[in-house]
Protein backbone atom coordinates (compact mmCIF):
# COMPACT_ATOMS: atom_id res chain seq x y z
CA UNK A 1 0.00 0.00 0.00
CA UNK A 2 1.38 3.43 -0.95
CA UNK A 3 2.31 5.75 1.89
CA UNK A 4 0.08 8.80 1.35
CA UNK A 5 2.46 10.91 3.44
CA UNK A 6 5.08 10.47 0.75
CA UNK A 7 2.78 12.38 -1.61
CA UNK A 8 2.07 15.26 0.77
CA UNK A 9 3.83 18.22 2.27
CA UNK A 10 2.87 19.56 5.69
CA UNK A 11 0.47 22.47 5.33
CA UNK A 12 2.38 25.63 4.53
CA UNK A 13 5.66 23.99 3.52
CA UNK A 14 7.38 24.82 0.26
CA UNK A 15 9.47 22.81 -2.15
CA UNK A 16 11.05 23.60 -5.50
CA UNK A 17 11.39 21.21 -8.41
CA UNK A 18 14.70 21.02 -10.28
CA UNK A 19 14.16 23.74 -12.88
CA UNK A 20 12.51 26.06 -10.36
CA UNK A 21 15.32 25.51 -7.89
CA UNK A 22 17.96 26.27 -10.52
CA UNK A 23 16.18 29.46 -11.55
CA UNK A 24 15.73 30.52 -7.94
CA UNK A 25 19.42 29.95 -7.11
CA UNK A 26 20.56 31.92 -10.17
CA UNK A 27 18.31 34.84 -9.28
CA UNK A 28 19.55 34.83 -5.70
CA UNK A 29 23.12 34.79 -7.00
CA UNK A 30 22.49 37.76 -9.29
CA UNK A 31 20.93 39.79 -6.48
CA UNK A 32 23.75 38.92 -4.12
CA UNK A 33 26.27 40.07 -6.72
CA UNK A 34 24.40 43.34 -7.05
CA UNK A 35 24.27 43.86 -3.29
CA UNK A 36 28.00 43.14 -3.12
CA UNK A 37 28.60 45.78 -5.80
CA UNK A 38 26.97 48.29 -3.44
CA UNK A 39 29.26 47.17 -0.61
CA UNK A 40 26.81 44.91 1.24
CA UNK A 41 28.34 41.77 2.72
CA UNK A 42 26.34 38.66 3.55
CA UNK A 43 25.36 37.69 7.07
CA UNK A 44 23.70 34.49 8.24
CA UNK A 45 21.32 34.11 11.16
CA UNK A 46 20.23 31.07 13.15
CA UNK A 47 16.89 29.50 12.25
CA UNK A 48 15.72 29.41 15.88
CA UNK A 49 16.26 31.66 18.83
CA UNK A 50 14.77 32.31 22.25
CA UNK A 51 11.31 33.81 21.94
CA UNK A 52 11.62 35.99 25.02
CA UNK A 53 14.38 38.04 23.36
CA UNK A 54 11.97 39.19 20.67
CA UNK A 55 8.48 39.03 22.19
CA UNK A 56 8.48 42.68 23.29
CA UNK A 57 9.66 43.83 19.88
CA UNK A 58 6.87 42.14 17.96
CA UNK A 59 3.33 43.42 17.62
CA UNK A 60 0.34 41.15 18.17
CA UNK A 61 0.07 40.25 14.50
CA UNK A 62 3.76 39.31 14.25
CA UNK A 63 3.45 37.07 17.30
CA UNK A 64 0.30 35.48 15.86
CA UNK A 65 1.98 34.50 12.61
CA UNK A 66 5.18 33.22 14.19
CA UNK A 67 5.92 29.56 14.83
CA UNK A 68 7.04 28.79 18.32
CA UNK A 69 8.24 25.52 19.82
CA UNK A 70 9.49 24.11 23.09
CA UNK A 71 12.98 22.67 23.01
CA UNK A 72 14.19 19.65 24.97
CA UNK A 73 15.14 21.88 27.90
CA UNK A 74 11.70 23.45 28.10
CA UNK A 75 12.76 26.72 26.52
CA UNK A 76 10.28 28.55 24.29
CA UNK A 77 11.91 29.10 20.91
CA UNK A 78 10.94 31.25 17.94
CA UNK A 79 11.40 29.96 14.41
CA UNK A 80 12.85 32.73 12.27
CA UNK A 81 9.93 34.86 11.02
CA UNK A 82 11.79 38.12 10.37
CA UNK A 83 15.45 38.13 9.43
CA UNK A 84 15.96 41.78 10.42
CA UNK A 85 15.04 40.92 14.01
CA UNK A 86 17.40 37.96 14.14
CA UNK A 87 20.17 39.97 12.50
CA UNK A 88 19.76 42.74 15.07
CA UNK A 89 20.58 40.30 17.85
CA UNK A 90 23.55 38.83 15.97
CA UNK A 91 24.91 42.29 15.28
CA UNK A 92 24.61 43.14 18.96
CA UNK A 93 26.46 39.92 19.83
CA UNK A 94 29.26 39.88 17.27
CA UNK A 95 29.63 43.20 15.50
CA UNK A 96 29.19 45.90 18.09
CA UNK A 97 32.84 46.84 17.97
CA UNK A 98 32.89 47.14 14.19
CA UNK A 99 33.25 50.54 12.59
CA UNK A 100 29.97 52.04 11.43
CA UNK A 101 28.22 52.13 9.06
CA UNK A 102 27.90 48.42 8.44
CA UNK A 103 26.42 47.26 5.17
CA UNK A 104 24.94 43.78 5.49
CA UNK A 105 22.74 41.57 3.35
CA UNK A 106 21.01 38.23 3.68
CA UNK A 107 19.12 35.61 1.71
CA UNK A 108 17.28 32.96 3.66
CA UNK A 109 14.03 31.29 4.56
CA UNK A 110 11.50 32.48 7.11
CA UNK A 111 8.35 30.84 8.42
CA UNK A 112 5.11 32.73 8.97
CA UNK A 113 1.69 31.23 9.59
CA UNK A 114 -0.18 33.66 7.39
CA UNK A 115 -3.74 32.46 7.87
CA UNK A 116 -5.24 29.31 9.31
CA UNK A 117 -7.79 28.92 6.56
CA UNK A 118 -5.38 29.57 3.74
CA UNK A 119 -3.57 26.60 2.28
CA UNK A 120 -0.89 28.72 0.61
CA UNK A 121 2.77 28.50 1.59
CA UNK A 122 3.90 29.62 5.02
CA UNK A 123 7.55 29.30 4.07
CA UNK A 124 9.00 32.41 2.44
CA UNK A 125 12.37 33.30 1.02
CA UNK A 126 13.57 36.73 2.08
CA UNK A 127 16.45 38.58 0.49
CA UNK A 128 17.39 41.96 1.84
CA UNK A 129 19.87 44.54 2.96
CA UNK A 130 20.47 46.51 6.15
CA UNK A 131 22.45 49.73 6.50
CA UNK A 132 23.52 49.80 10.14
CA UNK A 133 24.59 53.03 11.76
CA UNK A 134 23.82 56.59 10.83
CA UNK A 135 20.62 58.36 10.00
CA UNK A 136 19.64 61.07 7.60
CA UNK A 137 18.58 61.49 4.06
CA UNK A 138 21.64 59.94 2.44
CA UNK A 139 21.26 56.65 4.28
CA UNK A 140 17.52 56.44 3.70
CA UNK A 141 17.85 57.29 0.02
CA UNK A 142 20.70 54.82 -0.45
CA UNK A 143 18.62 51.89 0.77
CA UNK A 144 15.61 52.90 -1.33
CA UNK A 145 17.78 53.28 -4.44
CA UNK A 146 19.39 49.91 -3.73
CA UNK A 147 15.94 48.31 -3.62
CA UNK A 148 15.05 50.06 -6.88
CA UNK A 149 18.25 48.75 -8.43
CA UNK A 150 17.43 45.17 -7.39
CA UNK A 151 13.99 45.43 -8.98
CA UNK A 152 15.37 47.03 -12.15
CA UNK A 153 18.06 44.36 -12.47
CA UNK A 154 15.39 41.67 -12.38
CA UNK A 155 13.21 43.59 -14.82
CA UNK A 156 10.39 43.85 -12.26
CA UNK A 157 7.91 46.61 -13.11
CA UNK A 158 6.80 47.47 -9.58
CA UNK A 159 5.96 50.59 -7.62
CA UNK A 160 7.68 51.62 -4.40
CA UNK A 161 5.29 53.42 -2.05
CA UNK A 162 7.07 55.62 0.47
CA UNK A 163 5.55 56.91 3.68
CA UNK A 164 6.66 57.67 7.18
CA UNK A 165 6.10 56.15 10.60
CA UNK A 166 7.61 59.36 11.98
CA UNK A 167 4.75 61.32 10.39
CA UNK A 168 2.22 59.13 12.17
CA UNK A 169 4.12 59.46 15.48
CA UNK A 170 4.26 63.24 15.07
CA UNK A 171 0.48 63.40 14.68
CA UNK A 172 -0.55 60.80 17.26
CA UNK A 173 2.44 60.19 19.53
CA UNK A 174 0.55 61.50 22.56
CA UNK A 175 -2.07 58.75 22.42
CA UNK A 176 -1.90 55.63 24.62
CA UNK A 177 -0.13 52.75 22.86
CA UNK A 178 -3.26 50.66 22.42
CA UNK A 179 -5.16 53.53 20.76
CA UNK A 180 -2.16 54.32 18.59
CA UNK A 181 -1.91 50.73 17.36
CA UNK A 182 -5.62 50.58 16.52
CA UNK A 183 -5.47 53.93 14.76
CA UNK A 184 -2.44 52.82 12.74
CA UNK A 185 -4.30 49.71 11.60
CA UNK A 186 -7.32 51.88 10.70
CA UNK A 187 -5.23 54.27 8.61
CA UNK A 188 -3.60 51.40 6.74
CA UNK A 189 -7.13 50.13 5.97
CA UNK A 190 -8.23 53.69 5.11
CA UNK A 191 -10.97 53.49 7.72
CA UNK A 192 -11.23 56.84 9.46
CA UNK A 193 -14.24 56.45 11.75
CA UNK A 194 -12.05 56.00 14.84
CA UNK A 195 -9.96 59.00 13.81
CA UNK A 196 -13.07 61.14 14.04
CA UNK A 197 -13.74 59.91 17.58
CA UNK A 198 -10.19 60.68 18.65
CA UNK A 199 -9.39 63.90 16.81
CA UNK A 200 -12.81 65.51 16.34
CA UNK A 201 -14.61 66.24 13.06
CA UNK A 202 -12.51 69.18 11.87
CA UNK A 203 -9.16 67.54 12.42
CA UNK A 204 -10.52 64.26 11.05
CA UNK A 205 -11.04 65.85 7.64
CA UNK A 206 -7.56 67.16 7.15
CA UNK A 207 -5.84 64.24 8.87
CA UNK A 208 -7.75 61.78 6.69
CA UNK A 209 -6.81 63.87 3.62
CA UNK A 210 -3.20 63.69 4.79
CA UNK A 211 -3.03 59.95 5.40
CA UNK A 212 -4.95 59.01 2.26
CA UNK A 213 -2.53 60.82 -0.04
CA UNK A 214 -0.97 58.66 -2.76
CA UNK A 215 0.74 60.23 -5.74
CA UNK A 216 3.81 60.89 -7.80
CA UNK A 217 6.55 63.04 -6.28
CA UNK A 218 5.37 66.07 -8.27
CA UNK A 219 1.81 65.55 -7.00
CA UNK A 220 3.16 65.33 -3.46
CA UNK A 221 4.90 68.68 -3.88
CA UNK A 222 1.60 70.29 -4.93
CA UNK A 223 -0.22 68.52 -2.12
CA UNK A 224 2.17 69.87 0.51
CA UNK A 225 1.91 73.37 -0.91
CA UNK A 226 -1.89 73.25 -0.57
CA UNK A 227 -1.97 71.87 2.97
CA UNK A 228 -3.76 73.87 5.65
CA UNK A 229 -1.42 75.93 7.82
CA UNK A 230 -2.07 73.62 10.79
CA UNK A 231 -0.13 70.91 8.99
CA UNK A 232 2.23 72.83 6.74
CA UNK A 233 3.81 75.29 9.11
CA UNK A 234 4.06 73.33 12.32
CA UNK A 235 7.31 71.61 13.26
CA UNK A 236 5.39 68.39 13.30
CA UNK A 237 4.22 67.01 10.96
CA UNK A 238 5.64 69.69 8.63
CA UNK A 239 9.21 68.47 9.25
CA UNK A 240 8.32 64.91 8.31
CA UNK A 241 6.59 66.04 5.14
CA UNK A 242 9.58 68.17 4.15
CA UNK A 243 11.88 65.20 4.74
CA UNK A 244 9.81 63.03 2.42
CA UNK A 245 9.89 65.81 -0.13
CA UNK A 246 13.69 65.88 -0.01
CA UNK A 247 13.88 62.12 -0.54
CA UNK A 248 11.55 62.50 -3.54
CA UNK A 249 13.77 65.21 -5.02
CA UNK A 250 16.78 62.89 -4.84
CA UNK A 251 14.86 59.97 -6.36
CA UNK A 252 13.55 62.10 -9.22
CA UNK A 253 17.04 63.45 -9.74
CA UNK A 254 18.26 59.87 -10.21
CA UNK A 255 15.65 59.28 -12.89
CA UNK A 256 13.35 57.10 -10.78
CA UNK A 257 10.42 59.49 -10.51
CA UNK A 258 7.88 57.19 -12.16
CA UNK A 259 8.79 54.14 -10.06
CA UNK A 260 7.92 55.84 -6.79
CA UNK A 261 4.76 57.02 -5.14
CA UNK A 262 4.52 59.02 -1.96
CA UNK A 263 1.92 57.13 0.06
CA UNK A 264 1.21 58.54 3.49
CA UNK A 265 -0.71 55.43 4.56
CA UNK A 266 2.61 53.53 4.53
CA UNK A 267 3.35 53.53 8.26
CA UNK A 268 5.85 50.69 8.56
CA UNK A 269 5.11 46.98 8.26
CA UNK A 270 6.88 46.16 11.53
CA UNK A 271 6.44 47.47 15.06
CA UNK A 272 10.12 48.51 15.22
CA UNK A 273 9.95 50.96 12.31
CA UNK A 274 10.48 54.57 13.40
CA UNK A 275 11.05 56.77 10.33
CA UNK A 276 10.75 56.46 6.58
CA UNK A 277 8.74 53.34 5.65
CA UNK A 278 8.06 51.78 2.26
CA UNK A 279 6.42 48.83 0.56
CA UNK A 280 6.58 47.55 -2.99
CA UNK A 281 3.59 46.42 -5.03
CA UNK A 282 3.33 44.54 -8.30
CA UNK A 283 0.27 43.99 -10.46
CA UNK A 284 -0.87 40.39 -10.18
CA UNK A 285 0.53 39.80 -6.69
CA UNK A 286 -2.06 39.89 -3.91
CA UNK A 287 0.26 41.28 -1.25
CA UNK A 288 3.33 43.50 -1.08
CA UNK A 289 6.48 41.99 -2.59
CA UNK A 290 8.93 43.91 -0.42
CA UNK A 291 8.95 46.27 2.51
CA UNK A 292 11.36 48.17 4.65
CA UNK A 293 12.08 51.27 6.62
CA UNK A 294 14.10 52.98 9.25
CA UNK A 295 14.39 51.42 12.70
CA UNK A 296 16.38 53.59 15.07
CA UNK A 297 15.71 51.84 18.37
CA UNK A 298 15.86 48.14 17.52
CA UNK A 299 19.56 47.43 17.97
CA UNK A 300 19.55 49.25 21.31
CA UNK A 301 17.60 46.28 22.70
CA UNK A 302 20.59 44.11 21.89
CA UNK A 303 23.20 46.36 23.45
CA UNK A 304 24.22 48.19 20.29
CA UNK A 305 22.79 51.63 19.75
CA UNK A 306 22.85 52.12 15.99
CA UNK A 307 20.05 53.80 14.02
CA UNK A 308 19.50 51.68 10.92
CA UNK A 309 17.47 51.28 7.75
CA UNK A 310 16.83 48.30 5.50
CA UNK A 311 14.48 46.31 3.30
CA UNK A 312 13.49 42.74 2.57
CA UNK A 313 12.08 41.26 -0.59
CA UNK A 314 9.88 38.14 -0.87
CA UNK A 315 11.67 36.57 -3.79
CA UNK A 316 9.28 33.70 -4.55
CA UNK A 317 6.40 36.16 -5.02
CA UNK A 318 8.17 37.91 -7.88
CA UNK A 319 10.04 35.10 -9.62
CA UNK A 320 7.21 34.49 -12.10
CA UNK A 321 7.38 38.15 -13.14
CA UNK A 322 11.13 38.43 -13.72
CA UNK A 323 11.33 39.67 -17.29
CA UNK A 324 14.78 38.30 -17.99
CA UNK A 325 13.72 34.68 -17.68
CA UNK A 326 16.11 33.67 -20.48
CA UNK A 327 19.06 34.97 -18.49
CA UNK A 328 18.50 32.27 -15.90
CA UNK A 329 18.09 29.15 -18.02
CA UNK A 330 20.22 26.11 -17.36
CA UNK A 331 23.46 25.97 -19.38
CA UNK A 332 23.74 23.34 -22.05
CA UNK A 333 25.04 20.04 -20.67
CA UNK A 334 27.27 17.91 -22.86
CA UNK A 335 27.11 14.13 -22.43
CA UNK A 336 30.65 12.76 -22.39
CA UNK A 337 30.95 10.12 -25.14
CA UNK A 338 30.69 6.62 -23.67
CA UNK A 339 33.92 5.27 -25.18
CA UNK A 340 37.13 4.31 -23.56
CA UNK A 341 37.67 3.57 -19.91
CA UNK A 342 36.37 5.64 -17.01
CA UNK A 343 39.71 7.47 -16.71
CA UNK A 344 39.45 8.55 -20.36
CA UNK A 345 35.92 9.81 -19.86
CA UNK A 346 36.98 11.78 -16.75
CA UNK A 347 39.75 13.44 -18.79
CA UNK A 348 37.29 14.27 -21.57
CA UNK A 349 34.84 15.78 -19.04
CA UNK A 350 37.60 18.01 -17.58
CA UNK A 351 38.44 19.29 -21.06
CA UNK A 352 34.78 20.13 -21.71
CA UNK A 353 34.45 21.93 -18.36
CA UNK A 354 37.65 23.90 -19.04
CA UNK A 355 35.78 25.44 -21.98
CA UNK A 356 33.08 26.67 -19.59
CA UNK A 357 30.52 24.01 -20.47
CA UNK A 358 28.81 21.47 -18.23
CA UNK A 359 29.91 17.88 -18.80
CA UNK A 360 27.83 14.90 -17.70
CA UNK A 361 29.57 11.51 -17.24
CA UNK B 1 1.63 47.51 -21.11
CA UNK B 2 -2.14 48.11 -21.04
CA UNK B 3 -3.52 47.41 -17.55
CA UNK B 4 -6.01 44.55 -17.23
CA UNK B 5 -9.66 45.06 -16.31
CA UNK B 6 -10.61 46.01 -12.76
CA UNK B 7 -12.42 43.00 -11.35
CA UNK B 8 -15.14 43.41 -8.74
CA UNK B 9 -16.64 40.49 -6.79
CA UNK B 10 -20.32 40.74 -5.94
CA UNK B 11 -22.13 38.41 -3.56
CA UNK B 12 -24.74 36.17 -5.13
CA UNK B 13 -28.02 36.87 -3.41
CA UNK B 14 -30.51 39.57 -2.70
CA UNK B 15 -27.99 42.41 -2.92
CA UNK B 16 -26.94 41.53 -6.47
CA UNK B 17 -29.65 43.40 -8.36
CA UNK B 18 -29.35 46.54 -6.21
CA UNK B 19 -25.60 46.61 -6.70
CA UNK B 20 -25.88 46.13 -10.45
CA UNK B 21 -28.34 49.02 -10.52
CA UNK B 22 -25.95 51.12 -8.44
CA UNK B 23 -23.03 50.49 -10.77
CA UNK B 24 -25.18 51.20 -13.81
CA UNK B 25 -26.23 54.53 -12.33
CA UNK B 26 -22.54 55.25 -11.71
CA UNK B 27 -21.76 54.69 -15.37
CA UNK B 28 -20.65 51.05 -15.20
CA UNK B 29 -23.22 48.80 -16.83
CA UNK B 30 -22.72 45.06 -16.54
CA UNK B 31 -25.00 42.32 -17.80
CA UNK B 32 -24.65 38.60 -17.28
CA UNK B 33 -25.58 36.28 -20.12
CA UNK B 34 -27.52 33.21 -19.06
CA UNK B 35 -25.80 31.54 -16.11
CA UNK B 36 -22.44 33.20 -16.66
CA UNK B 37 -20.72 34.31 -13.49
CA UNK B 38 -18.45 36.89 -15.15
CA UNK B 39 -19.50 40.02 -17.00
CA UNK B 40 -17.60 42.93 -18.53
CA UNK B 41 -18.78 46.47 -19.00
CA UNK B 42 -19.01 48.02 -22.46
CA UNK B 43 -15.48 49.45 -22.28
CA UNK B 44 -13.97 46.11 -21.27
CA UNK B 45 -12.05 47.92 -18.54
CA UNK B 46 -14.09 46.53 -15.71
CA UNK B 47 -15.35 43.05 -14.82
CA UNK B 48 -17.85 41.71 -12.36
CA UNK B 49 -17.87 38.22 -10.94
CA UNK B 50 -20.64 36.66 -8.87
CA UNK B 51 -19.40 34.59 -5.94
CA UNK B 52 -20.79 32.94 -2.85
CA UNK B 53 -20.97 35.53 -0.09
CA UNK B 54 -18.68 33.65 2.28
CA UNK B 55 -16.10 33.05 -0.47
CA UNK B 56 -15.88 36.69 -1.49
CA UNK B 57 -13.09 37.62 0.91
CA UNK B 58 -11.00 34.69 -0.33
CA UNK B 59 -11.18 35.93 -3.92
CA UNK B 60 -10.30 39.49 -2.89
CA UNK B 61 -7.57 38.43 -0.47
CA UNK B 62 -5.81 36.52 -3.26
CA UNK B 63 -6.19 39.44 -5.63
CA UNK B 64 -8.25 37.38 -8.10
CA UNK B 65 -10.90 40.03 -7.67
CA UNK B 66 -9.22 43.24 -6.63
CA UNK B 67 -12.45 44.72 -5.32
CA UNK B 68 -15.50 43.32 -3.57
CA UNK B 69 -18.71 44.18 -1.81
CA UNK B 70 -19.72 42.33 1.32
CA UNK B 71 -21.08 42.65 4.80
CA UNK B 72 -19.02 43.42 7.84
CA UNK B 73 -19.97 40.00 9.23
CA UNK B 74 -18.17 38.22 6.39
CA UNK B 75 -15.20 40.60 6.63
CA UNK B 76 -14.86 40.06 10.35
CA UNK B 77 -15.13 36.27 10.17
CA UNK B 78 -12.43 36.15 7.50
CA UNK B 79 -9.89 37.75 9.84
CA UNK B 80 -8.27 39.33 6.80
CA UNK B 81 -7.30 42.95 6.19
CA UNK B 82 -8.86 44.91 3.37
CA UNK B 83 -8.85 48.51 2.26
CA UNK B 84 -12.18 50.22 2.98
CA UNK B 85 -13.48 52.23 0.05
CA UNK B 86 -17.11 52.96 0.94
CA UNK B 87 -19.83 52.03 3.37
CA UNK B 88 -23.23 51.59 1.74
CA UNK B 89 -26.37 53.09 3.31
CA UNK B 90 -28.35 49.99 2.29
CA UNK B 91 -28.09 46.27 2.88
CA UNK B 92 -27.17 46.70 6.53
CA UNK B 93 -28.46 44.55 9.32
CA UNK B 94 -27.84 43.81 13.00
CA UNK B 95 -25.86 41.16 14.83
CA UNK B 96 -28.01 40.15 17.77
CA UNK B 97 -28.12 37.74 20.64
CA UNK B 98 -31.47 35.98 20.71
CA UNK B 99 -33.17 33.22 22.64
CA UNK B 100 -36.49 31.71 23.72
CA UNK B 101 -38.95 34.16 25.26
CA UNK B 102 -38.64 32.65 28.73
CA UNK B 103 -34.85 33.01 28.77
CA UNK B 104 -33.76 36.25 30.47
CA UNK B 105 -31.92 39.07 28.74
CA UNK B 106 -28.23 38.35 29.38
CA UNK B 107 -26.65 40.78 31.84
CA UNK B 108 -23.18 41.19 30.35
CA UNK B 109 -21.97 43.15 33.36
CA UNK B 110 -22.65 40.27 35.73
CA UNK B 111 -22.14 37.20 33.54
CA UNK B 112 -18.89 35.26 33.75
CA UNK B 113 -19.68 32.65 31.11
CA UNK B 114 -22.13 32.01 28.28
CA UNK B 115 -22.94 29.29 25.78
CA UNK B 116 -24.08 30.34 22.31
CA UNK B 117 -24.71 28.69 18.95
CA UNK B 118 -23.73 30.72 15.91
CA UNK B 119 -22.31 30.87 12.40
CA UNK B 120 -20.18 33.79 13.53
CA UNK B 121 -17.57 32.14 15.70
CA UNK B 122 -14.85 34.77 15.53
CA UNK B 123 -17.24 37.66 16.17
CA UNK B 124 -18.93 35.90 19.09
CA UNK B 125 -15.64 34.86 20.68
CA UNK B 126 -14.14 38.35 20.43
CA UNK B 127 -17.34 40.10 21.57
CA UNK B 128 -17.72 38.05 24.74
CA UNK B 129 -13.99 38.01 25.51
CA UNK B 130 -13.92 41.82 25.21
CA UNK B 131 -16.71 41.82 27.82
CA UNK B 132 -14.64 39.53 30.06
CA UNK B 133 -17.05 36.64 29.56
CA UNK B 134 -15.83 33.09 28.91
CA UNK B 135 -17.76 31.79 25.90
CA UNK B 136 -18.58 28.29 24.75
CA UNK B 137 -19.22 28.66 21.03
CA UNK B 138 -21.08 25.95 19.10
CA UNK B 139 -20.59 26.45 15.39
CA UNK B 140 -23.55 25.91 13.08
CA UNK B 141 -23.76 26.66 9.39
CA UNK B 142 -27.46 27.44 9.08
CA UNK B 143 -30.91 27.47 10.78
CA UNK B 144 -29.15 28.60 13.92
CA UNK B 145 -32.54 29.34 15.54
CA UNK B 146 -33.04 25.60 16.02
CA UNK B 147 -30.22 25.48 18.57
CA UNK B 148 -32.24 27.66 20.93
CA UNK B 149 -35.62 26.14 20.02
CA UNK B 150 -34.35 22.63 20.82
CA UNK B 151 -32.43 23.70 23.93
CA UNK B 152 -28.90 23.03 22.68
CA UNK B 153 -28.02 26.51 23.90
CA UNK B 154 -30.08 29.23 25.58
CA UNK B 155 -28.74 31.86 23.23
CA UNK B 156 -27.84 32.24 19.60
CA UNK B 157 -25.82 34.98 17.90
CA UNK B 158 -27.06 35.71 14.41
CA UNK B 159 -27.85 38.41 11.89
CA UNK B 160 -31.36 39.77 12.29
CA UNK B 161 -33.18 41.96 9.82
CA UNK B 162 -36.95 41.90 10.29
CA UNK B 163 -36.94 39.37 13.12
CA UNK B 164 -39.73 37.37 11.49
CA UNK B 165 -37.88 34.05 11.61
CA UNK B 166 -37.21 34.53 15.32
CA UNK B 167 -40.84 35.41 16.04
CA UNK B 168 -42.15 32.44 14.10
CA UNK B 169 -39.95 30.17 16.22
CA UNK B 170 -40.97 31.80 19.53
CA UNK B 171 -37.60 33.44 19.90
CA UNK B 172 -36.87 37.10 20.52
CA UNK B 173 -33.94 39.49 20.28
CA UNK B 174 -32.34 39.89 23.69
CA UNK B 175 -29.80 42.53 22.68
CA UNK B 176 -28.27 44.13 19.59
CA UNK B 177 -24.56 43.46 19.66
CA UNK B 178 -23.44 45.40 16.59
CA UNK B 179 -24.79 47.19 13.56
CA UNK B 180 -23.53 45.42 10.45
CA UNK B 181 -22.93 47.48 7.34
CA UNK B 182 -22.10 46.54 3.77
CA UNK B 183 -18.75 47.73 2.50
CA UNK B 184 -16.97 48.25 -0.79
CA UNK B 185 -13.51 46.82 -0.17
CA UNK B 186 -10.24 46.35 -2.02
CA UNK B 187 -7.30 44.03 -1.74
CA UNK B 188 -4.71 46.36 -0.15
CA UNK B 189 -1.98 45.55 -2.67
CA UNK B 190 -4.37 45.76 -5.63
CA UNK B 191 -5.50 49.15 -4.34
CA UNK B 192 -1.93 50.44 -4.23
CA UNK B 193 -1.30 49.38 -7.84
CA UNK B 194 -4.63 50.63 -9.25
CA UNK B 195 -5.50 53.42 -6.80
CA UNK B 196 -6.30 56.02 -9.44
CA UNK B 197 -8.81 53.80 -11.30
CA UNK B 198 -10.27 52.50 -8.04
CA UNK B 199 -10.67 56.00 -6.61
CA UNK B 200 -12.42 56.98 -9.83
CA UNK B 201 -14.99 54.19 -9.60
CA UNK B 202 -15.40 54.77 -5.86
CA UNK B 203 -16.12 58.46 -6.41
CA UNK B 204 -18.65 57.67 -9.12
CA UNK B 205 -20.47 55.19 -6.88
CA UNK B 206 -20.25 57.61 -3.96
CA UNK B 207 -21.91 60.36 -6.02
CA UNK B 208 -24.82 58.06 -6.86
CA UNK B 209 -25.28 57.28 -3.18
CA UNK B 210 -25.13 60.95 -2.20
CA UNK B 211 -27.77 61.78 -4.79
CA UNK B 212 -30.06 59.21 -3.17
CA UNK B 213 -30.58 57.36 -6.44
CA UNK B 214 -30.57 54.10 -4.55
CA UNK B 215 -33.18 53.91 -1.82
CA UNK B 216 -31.48 53.20 1.50
CA UNK B 217 -34.49 51.10 2.46
CA UNK B 218 -33.23 48.39 0.13
CA UNK B 219 -32.37 46.49 3.29
CA UNK B 220 -32.01 43.16 1.54
CA UNK B 221 -29.45 40.89 3.09
CA UNK B 222 -28.95 37.16 3.62
CA UNK B 223 -29.86 37.44 7.33
CA UNK B 224 -33.47 37.56 8.51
Amino acid sequence: MKNKRALQLPRGADALAVNEAFFHRKVVGEIEDLLLSWGYLPMETPIVDFFDLYGNLMDERSVDYSYRLIDRDGELLLLRSDITLFMARQIGLHLKHEKLPLRLCYADTILRHEHHGDLSRNEFFQIGAELIGGSGIERDTEIILLLADVLATLGIDARIHIGSKALFSACFGGLPVEHRNKLKADIVRRDFDRLGEIAGKRKKRYLSDLFTFIGLPAEFTSFCRDLPPELRDKDCPGDELRYLGEICDLLVDQGHGLMFRVDLSELGSQAYHTGVAFSVYHDGVGSSIASGGRYDSLLRHFGFDAPSVGFSLFLRKIEPFISRQNAFIQPERIDVPKKGCFRDRLKCASEIRAKGLAAVL
Amino acid sequence: MKPGPLRIALPKGRLTDILLELFENAGYAFSFRGRELLARDATGSNELILVKNTDLTTYVSHGIAGLGICGEDVLYESGLDFTCLLTFPFGGTKMCIAGRREIPVPDFDKMTSISVATKFVRFSRDFFHDMGIAAEIIKLNGSVELASVLGMTDYIVDLVETGNTLKENNLEIKAVLKKINVHFIANPSYYKVHYDRINSITRAVGRVLENGAIDKNHTKNEGD
